[in-house]
């Protein structure tokens, strides 16, 4: 069992898991296992003596749309209906202020960047448009759900690859599969996030089967497979024995399965990043970084940031988001500490969002509605310029008032850490070459 | 001729000879040179001609010899100052001042040491006349060629940067206007033609995006320069319009050489030609094959195998098919054990003659039954039918045996879920769907089991109309329910071509016009849809009136199929139904090829045409004169589904083994083997369930359904999912996945589901460890159920003494039966 996805004492928020949307999606993005060209011509590049920096991302999901006047962009002096019911904290930046429960990012600050300018108006209750960070990509509900476009996961995997071989190149964490994780739309199927829990569940030998009884069956094998001798010769045949003994080395070498064991951390460990279905993930997320995964997708649950107030299911701003903030606050962190201490900060770029922001007035129920006309986010490591704001709102926290940040940026600036080429292209099923970034997104000179 | 060329020409000279020597033993005999074109006119100072200079050969073979022919030109009569008419080089003829002169042409074998010479007259007109330039002819093809107007540049849509051109040129007014009218004109400045962004930014003397496309100065530089001095001319509107190109040649066999020129001819609405040679773009089909280079030079990689290169100008395709053959002058023993039994077989030799290659042996009894059974009906042969197979001494075995396979229920079963596949009954996750979903399912299961004529099977879903319950048919509209779809799965499943592209611009790769699209649209003009007899279903009607627009035009288009007669609306009447008379027609290209094609790719691995329902100009059939053989043979038997596949069977062709030998290993596509390929997820899953014998449960059906049974992609499997069964989300064959991953191996290898089938207290492995049965047959038996072969001696003899050295039987036989289900020979049928 393991233990980021069993019942996590004390996390009231957790949603039971989906086990629907397991079985519907299957663990078709395991095939993303598959070595990309990329990671073979990387390879090329290593043996000729250039060594490409091994960069990833890890993009934590506040699935529901997270308030941004009530976590990371205060308006203390508008009145108490936009203001909301938190107050507000200086950071270790002069003059920039965030929510009062998040008293650790105020003091992380000068590691972090606020982007209070995102515009998220292609965006919906959907992981579709922001975790593709395309306008183009929108949820439809006519079955063909963002347009064919792939989320950044996917782009990554497509187009990077792992940061070594037997591991996939995008990995999702998340109990609620389809709510929460964007895919590759019609890029293809290898480039489907893997996910992490059926990945762990792959890489460990069935009941009453022994590493040794294993051996035994492949020495069987090797003595008896009479037709992989006659014909080596066939491509089909030649590249389906090149999974098998790629599925030896992965169950018996163990790295991905270990990759999983959180047993493996101290105690301290655990405690920094938290006994919270947010924190273990954070912690997971990280050993598959160190791994060798390139993007890593986390989301704590399904929906809890969508605070419409006391009367419906994630609560208004005071009893469901407060509870919440100590999570966020101690998730963001724990990683970027950790990350930091092992040097994996520089090559680790972190994003923390959800798919819009909420409304500037407190409705009736104690709790703000969906707003797409802007949201926050933030960013920490990738070796990018961080203690500042980007951009900001006006005095209600309603529109972008300086520097607008298009979702095309946002991609810009993740694939470049990634050391993917901006103007990169895959061909759809019509055979039209499609741009991974649209939107004329170009990289945030601020942070680059 | 300069030095520079002499240096090239004698090293071109040695690997021809060094070639050809190795090749052929017997030398043939250089009878003379051809050229085309025979004579040249050139009248105007922009027209350039290629010429083509073919030697040809005693035992009928050509070779290109346009780069290592020698030219010299007849200095003109008049002075000696003036220059000559006419220049040459790498054989295109390029014009220098009016006059008439003429080109000698020599050629030397370097090998059999003959020569061959040729003369072509050359007459230059209107040298020094600057003619009025057309935006269409001779502006556009300069953009096309640079790629400025590609999908991946300025002509996706919504441009790059702000610059939008329509995709290949394909709206040459819309093009004309963003290049001269938007942008506050700065694209063109007429004062200083160089400083136009046209120019500076295409030269790349100003940042560009895309880099420099075109050298200062070059020709195409200069033209563009042109027109913008003589003020940007649109052309006039009685100006000549290009009508159709033609390559040449258009096919070729390279003996002795690893390089072909092509030439490009267009023929414009005036009657006149132009050589376009140059001004045309190239594409190799094949690239790791042929390789093409801008001016139209073809050279081959050191790859024997056939090659199509297209060539594309001003929207109209042609293309041009390359052969490297195998090896020359196989030995008739090659054949002689190939006894040709139907017209598929000859065809098949007769390309297998042309391309130097030889067929296999034919496959053993054990590898036909496994074979046949896994084909014709997703399903593994018993130990007891290996058995009598085996047994059966008559010659006729095997064609019997694939007549009894079509009889039989699963064939219904297999096929239902393959034509299910395609035609996308899908389920998604609403229970509301299940009740159409089953019916169609059911109706496409009983259409298969009766051998309903595929026009029929085909015209009854098209024209459906009603409630699912009247005609479960309807359920094809549910999927495919705007008329795009409509347009896109009609052409992409029934005449095996994708038009999509179509929908909003010419087609690239194929003469195919927005008009031809909205035409086909037209069609489904009256198609309604309302709510059905249950709340969640639709039901389908057809109103009595009803057109169809082309949205760029806005002219109402006629119902029409590609290439087909345009159709009256009448009142009342049902387009639809012309539709399905129109595919029905004997002499209709598409309808027939498509079938066989798709039938044929899926006994013999690979597609007459490879993509199956990709078949274009510009993608041809790897052997035309089968492909239409048997689609006239399916016409003439009204359309039998069963006949053609007997036919397919029954050749000796699909009874090749799958071994290659040496002159046929690296042939992917002439079946001159059998081509291996891993059972379908469904068929894989039922072949498990046979070996282990254990019941795969499949929830909401009764426990003994078979995964080729099931009637819908909705039924979880996490099995089907990772072995690649159809989502059902397009009309394309492909969606049903073949390709291998990780993820099948470890499942395979290393997962509780299969342990468990494996080690099931009520499966194969525990019931034959408490057998009495003797070792010998209890190997034999797995060896039977598993392969469809009894073991060889030293299997037997090995697993045997590993069986009686055991001390535990049931953990020794679920090791080996792990065994069989990991094995190559298992997984993949062959």
């Amino acid at each position: 069992m393991l233990p980021w996805f069993g019942p996590a004492g004390g996390d009231l928020l957790r949603v039971g898991s989906t086990r629907r949307g397991f079985l519907q999606t299957g663990l078709k993005g395991i095939a993303g296992l598959s070595l990309p060209a990329l990671l073979q011509q990387r390879a090329l590049a290593s043996a000729a003596g250039h060594s490409p920096r091994k960069t990833s991302v890890v993009l934590f999901w506040l699935s529901g749309g997270p308030s941004h006047i009530d976590m990371w962009d205060p308006k203390p002096d508008a009145p108490r209906e936009i203001r909301g019911p938190f107050g507000d904290i200086p950071t270790k930046l002069p003059g920039v202020h965030v929510c009062e429960h998040l008293p650790l990012t105020a003091k992380l600050m000068d590691k972090l960047t606020i982007l209070r300018s995102v515009d998220c108006r292609a965006s919906d209750h959907t992981p579709i448009t922001m975790q593709a960070c395309n306008p183009l990509a929108r949820r439809t509900n006519d079955g063909k759900d963002g347009g064919g476009y792939p989320s950044m996961g996917a782009v990554a995997a497509k187009f990077r690859g792992p940061n070594a071989p037997g591991l996939p190149g995008f990995v999702g964490l998340a109990d609620s599969w389809k709510s929460d994780v964007w895919g590759a739309g019609d890029m293809g199927s290898a480039f489907e996030p893997v996910n992490g829990k059926e990945l762990s569940g792959q890489l460990t030998l069935p009941e009453g089967i022994s590493l040794d009884r294993l051996g035994d069956r492949q020495s069987l094998q090797e003595n008896l497979d009479r037709l992989k001798r006659t014909l080596d010769h066939s491509p089909a045949v030649a590249a389906a024995d090149q999974y098998t003994h790629q599925a030896y080395d992965v169950v018996l070498s163990g790295r991905a399965q270990r990759a999983f064991n959180l047993d493996e951390e101290t105690p301290a460990m655990r405690e920094l990043y938290g006994n919270t279905s947010m924190g273990e993930k954070a912690l997971l997320a990280r050993r598959l970084v160190e791994a060798g995964v390139s993007f890593v997708l986390v989301s704590g649950a399904w929906g809890y940031f969508d605070h419409h107030g006391d009367e419906v299911r994630w609560g208004g701003i005071e009893k469901g988001l407060k509870p919440l903030l100590p999570r966020v606050d101690q998730t963001l962190n724990a990683i970027v500490t950790d990350l930091e201490s092992r040097g994996l900060l520089d090559s680790t770029l972190i994003l923390m969002m959800g798919e819009f922001g909420r409304g500037p007035v407190i409705n009736k129920n104690a709790g703000r509605d969906h707003w797409t006309r802007v949201m926050s986010m933030v960013m920490a490591g990738g070796g990018l310029r961080h203690g500042q704001v980007i951009g900001s709102t006006d005095r209600r926290g309603s529109d972008i008032a300086s520097r607008p940040i298009l979702p095309g940026d946002l991609a810009a600036t993740v694939y470049r850490h990634l050391g993917i080429d901006p103007a990169s292209q895959w061909i759809d099923r019509q055979g039209r070459p499609v741009s991974i970034v649209t939107d004329g997104g170009q990289p945030i000179t601020e942070l680059v | 001729m300069n030095d520079r060329i002499k240096v090239i020409l004698s090293l071109l000279f040695a690997v021809v000879a060094g070639t050809a020597a190795a090749a052929s033993p017997a030398l043939a005999s250089l009878t003379k040179l051809t050229v085309e074109p025979a004579q040249v006119a050139l009248v105007n100072a922009d027209q350039l001609v290629q010429l083509l200079v073919t030697a040809q050969y005693s035992d009928g073979t050509q070779r290109d010899v346009t780069r290592t022919a020698a030219y010299t030109v007849t200095a003109p009569k008049s002075t000696g100052k003036a220059p000559a008419p006419a220049s040459i080089t790498t054989g295109r003829v390029v014009p220098q001042a009016d006059g008439t002169t003429s080109v000698q042409i020599t050629f030397k074998d370097l090998v059999s040491k003959q020569s061959a010479a040729a003369t072509v007259p050359v007459q230059v007109t209107g040298f020094t006349v600057e003619r009025r330039l057309n935006y269409a002819n001779d502006i556009l093809p300069i953009l096309t060629k640079a790629s400025c107007n590609s999908g991946g540049c300025h002509g996706k849509q919504g441009g790059q940067n702000g610059f939008a051109l329509s995709l290949l040129g394909f709206d040459p007014d819309f093009d004309y206007n963003a290049l001269t009218r938007e942008g506050h004109g700065r694209r063109i400045t007429l004062t200083a033609p160089d400083q136009s962004l046209l120019l500076t930014k295409a030269a790349g003397v100003f940042p560009h995006g895309g880099g420099a496309k075109l050298d200062l100065g070059s020709d195409s530089y200069q033209l563009l320069r042109r027109w913008i001095v003589q003020g940007t001319p649109k052309g006039r509107t009685n100006d000549p319009v290009v009508q159709a190109i033609e390559v040449i040649p258009r096919e070729r066999i390279l003996i002795g050489t690893k390089e072909q020129q092509v030439r490009v001819v267009a023929r414009y609405s005036d009657g006149s030609t132009a050589d376009v040679t140059r001004a045309a773009e190239y594409k190799s089909q094949q690239p790791d094959i042929l390789i093409v280079e801008h001016d139209g030079l073809i050279r081959t990689l050191d790859r024997t195998g056939e090659g199509a290169v297209m060539v594309r100008y001003m929207g109209l395709v042609d293309v041009t098919r390359i052969t490297v053959p195998y090896s020359r002058n196989l030995p008739e023993s090659a054949y002689a054990n190939f006894k040709p039994k139907t017209y598929v077989d000859e065809l098949v030799m007769t390309k297998w003659r042309k391309l130097g290659i030889a067929p296999s042996e034919l496959c053993t009894d054990a590898e036909f039954i496994r074979r046949a059974s896994l084909d014709a009906i997703g399903t593994l042969p018993t130990a007891e039918e290996v058995r009598t197979f085996l047994a059966d001494k008559a010659p006729d075995k095997r064609d019997r045996l694939v007549t009894a396979l079509l009889d039989r229920k699963e064939y219904a079963d297999y096929w239902a879920g393959i034509w299910g596949d395609v035609l996308r009954n899908k389920r998604r996750n609403g229970e509301e769907h299940k009740r159409g979903t089953f019916a169609f399912a059911a109706w496409i299961q009983d259409s298969m089991a009766q051998n309903k004529p595929y026009d029929q099977f085909v015209r009854e879903i098209l024209t459906a109309q009603g409630n699912v319950s009247d005609n479960p048919t309807v359920v094809w509209y549910r999927e495919v329910r705007n008329t795009v779809h409509q347009v896109n799965d009609t052409a992409q499943l029934f005449l095996g071509t994708r038009v999509s592209c179509a929908n909003c611009h010419n087609h690239p790769y194929e003469k195919m016009t927005q008009d031809d699209y909205w035409g086909m649209a037209a069609f489904f003009s009256r198609l309604g849809v309302k709510q059905g007899e249950v709340s969640s279903e639709n039901a389908i009607f057809v109103r009595k009136d009803g057109e169809t627009r082309q949205p760029r035009t806005g002219k109402t288009m006629k119902p029409k199929g590609l290439g087909g007669p345009a159709y009256d609306q009448v009142r009342g009447e049902d387009p639809r139904a012309k539709l399905a008379d129109w595919m029905a027609e004997p002499t209709n290209p598409y309808f027939s090829r498509a079938l066989v094609n798709r039938i044929w790719a899926h006994y013999l691995g690979v597609g007459l045409v490879e993509g199956v329902d990709d078949m274009r100009l510009t993608n041809p059939p790897s052997n035309p004169a089968l492909l239409d053989a048997l689609a006239k043979d399916f016409v003439a038997h009204k359309f039998d589904l069963k006949q053609l596949m007997r036919t397919i069977m029954t050749s000796q062709v699909y009874g090749l083994s799958a071994t290659p030998n040496s002159d046929n290993h690296t042939d992917k596509q002439n079946y001159a083997r059998y081509f291996p390929r891993r059972l379908p997820a469904q068929a894989l899953l039922d072949a498990v369930d046979t070996v282990t014998g254990s019941t795969e449960k499949y929830a909401g059906f009764p426990l003994g359904t078979r995964a080729i049974e099931l009637p819908d992609e909705f039924v979880p499997s996490y099995f089907l999912d990772v072995f690649g069964r159809s989502k059902r989300e397009t009309a394309c064959e492909c969606e049903r996945s073949y390709a291998p991953n990780l993820a099948q191996s470890l499942h395979l290898m290393n997962s509780p589901e299969i342990q468990s089938k494996i080690s099931d207290a009520k499966g194969n492995a525990a019931k034959l460890a408490e057998s009495k049965r003797p070792n010998a047959e209890i190997m034999a038996e797995l060896y039977l159920r598993a392969f469809s072969r009894p073991p060889s001696e030293d299997e037997l003899a090995e697993s045997v003494k590993r069986l009686a050295a055991t001390t535990d039987r049931r953990a020794f036989l679920e090791d080996f039966t792990w065994m069989l289900v990991n094995s190559k020979e298992f997984v993949f049928n062959h």
